[in-house]
């Protein structure tokens, strides 16, 4: 029955229909209560928990035994200004990624934002920054790129040393390599760990008295490390593009014109 | 005769366009004026509570456990205390008894105040400042206040706080707090739920350890660590 329509098929898709808005009626109805039905329920998405505890307290132990020794000594032994260079330097240096994923995502006016930078602050050798207010730095990684086209975040995984971390996140570190002019020039390896190595360091000392308040004041550091994470990642998803359309259940966790928690 | 007819026609279509073009933009004008009073509603809500806190608690010379009492009638008068609750216990809330429920209530009470009373202390009305509030876009029953907070410390800065706020009866009351992306009321929700699942569904084991946490004083803010109370 060419160009007809098939009752048969339409009666199933009527029936599915039918069957998935009952079947959503339900659960919105379940045994929901009145606040779960207004913040949205979830469970956290954590089926490697057990392995993902263990490589947390790996990290952990990382942390206390060098990262952290690292980052106090680097913040008691080098005055402010310095320690910006060393920031400036290393997101300098990861502006191609960025760029790479503002372009996947569309966003054109970060795009240009991006590509200024690391044209005009090449002139210091990345260490200075010369359009903090014109062209503001951004903060891009594959990772959002995917959530952007669609990709939930997946199960919540922590990365040795890394740290907390997605499936969908996860994924992104890994393109992001891809996506590094540094890794198709011969011996730029060293160089590349070195300076993601300063960043982290860097990092780690510009949240030395934020880490420790959290670890004190939580029941169970790890499940708020990893609701944290989650939170975070939303927010800068969500604020990284405003013309994204919302992602369903999101925005009641963020507030207009916010970065994360943590200094980045 | 044919070109008044068309002349008259045409502007009785012009009228009728303008008419059907103003109809909504009039609705509109109304709905964000009465939008608009709900939310200067919201914003005004928290900034007189902001205020009355720091007149009560900031005031170093009225004693503590008094200032303790003062703290724990705003909190329950500001803030939906029983939703929050219920809702950071997650599925456990159904499955606690009732004696359960009650003294985890009333620890969680305490842990609350142990985290903010000592951030008021020594606050005046230009350490917090409310700079607005709109309808939250995801739920027309709630709204979101934003404000800026001085930095608690010697520090200086102003951190950002949103509230949420929904109505209650005449007035509103505060569901959740907001820094910098994070929502206080989901954060503790993933953990307090983790903790009971790791000891057998018991919502007594994480009042337990509440408790232990409390008497060492772990959720005062990182500016209050080693002050005697």
């Amino acid at each position: 029955m060419p160009g007809g329509i098939d009752g048969s098929k339409l009666g199933r898709a009527l029936a599915t229909v039918f069957v998935s808005v009952a079947l959503a009626a339900c659960a919105a109805n379940g045994e929901q209560t009145e606040e779960e039905e207004l913040f949205g329920y979830e469970e956290p998405n954590d089926p490697l928990e057990t392995p993902n505890r263990f490589v947390f307290a790996f990290n952990d132990a990382v942390d206390f035994a060098v990262i952290k020794p690292a980052a106090s000594t680097y913040r008691f032994l080098l005055p402010q200004e310095f320690r910006d260079l060393v920031r400036n330097f290393a997101r300098h240096v990861g502006l191609p990624v960025v760029i790479a994923n503002h372009l996947l995502q569309g966003q054109w006016d970060r795009a240009e934002d991006s590509a200024a930078r690391l044209l005009v602050n090449t002139v210091t050798l990345g260490l200075g920054d010369l359009v903090p207010e014109r062209h503001p730095y951004h903060r891009e990684d594959f990772g959002q790129t995917l959530a952007v086209w669609g990709v939930d975040d997946g199960f919540y995984l922590v990365l040795p040393i890394l740290g907390p971390s997605s499936a969908r996140d996860g994924t992104g570190k890994l393109v992001d390599i891809f996506l590094d002019p540094l890794t198709y020039v011969d011996g730029a390896t060293t160089f590349s760990l070195a300076t993601r190595a300063a960043e982290g360091v860097d990092f780690r000392a510009r949240n030395i008295e934020t880490l420790e308040e959290i670890r004190r004041d939580s029941v169970d550091f790890y499940a708020r490390m990893r609701s944290l994470y989650y939170q975070r990642r939303r927010a800068q998803i969500e604020n990284g593009d405003v013309e994204t359309p919302a992602f369903p259940g999101y925005s009641e966790q963020t507030t207009p014109g916010e970065t994360a928690e943590l200094e980045n | 005769m044919q070109a008044p007819g068309f002349a008259r026609r045409a502007v009785a279509k012009a009228l009728l366009l303008s008419m059907v073009m103003a109809a909504p933009l009039t609705l509109s004008s109304q709905s964000v004026a009465a939008a608009n009073a709900q939310n200067e509603g919201a914003a005004d809500f928290i900034r007189t509570l902001g205020q009355q806190a720091i007149a009560e608690l900031g005031d170093k010379s009225i004693p503590y456990n008094e200032r303790v009492d003062q703290f724990s009638n705003l909190l329950n008068d500001g803030f939906a205390m029983d939703a929050i609750s219920r809702f950071v216990l997650g599925r456990y809330w159904r499955v606690a008894s009732d004696e359960e429920k009650q003294a985890f209530r009333k620890t969680f009470e305490r842990v609350v105040m142990q985290r903010f009373l000592p951030l008021f202390e020594g606050y005046s009305n230009d350490d917090f400042v409310v700079e607005g509030a709109k309808q939250d876009p995801r739920n027309p029953d709630f709204y979101l206040v934003d404000s800026r907070i001085a930095q608690p410390g010697d520090k200086g800065g102003m951190v950002k706080a949103g509230w949420r706020v929904r109505h209650k009866s005449s007035d509103f009351e505060i569901v959740d707090v907001l820094a910098e992306g994070v929502s206080m009321a989901i954060t503790l929700r993933s953990e307090y739920t983790s903790v009971i699942k790791r000891n057998g569904g018991r919502v007594s084991a994480l009042t337990d350890i509440l408790e232990r946490k409390l008497d060492q004083g772990a959720f005062k803010p990182e500016s209050a660590q080693g002050v005697v109370q």
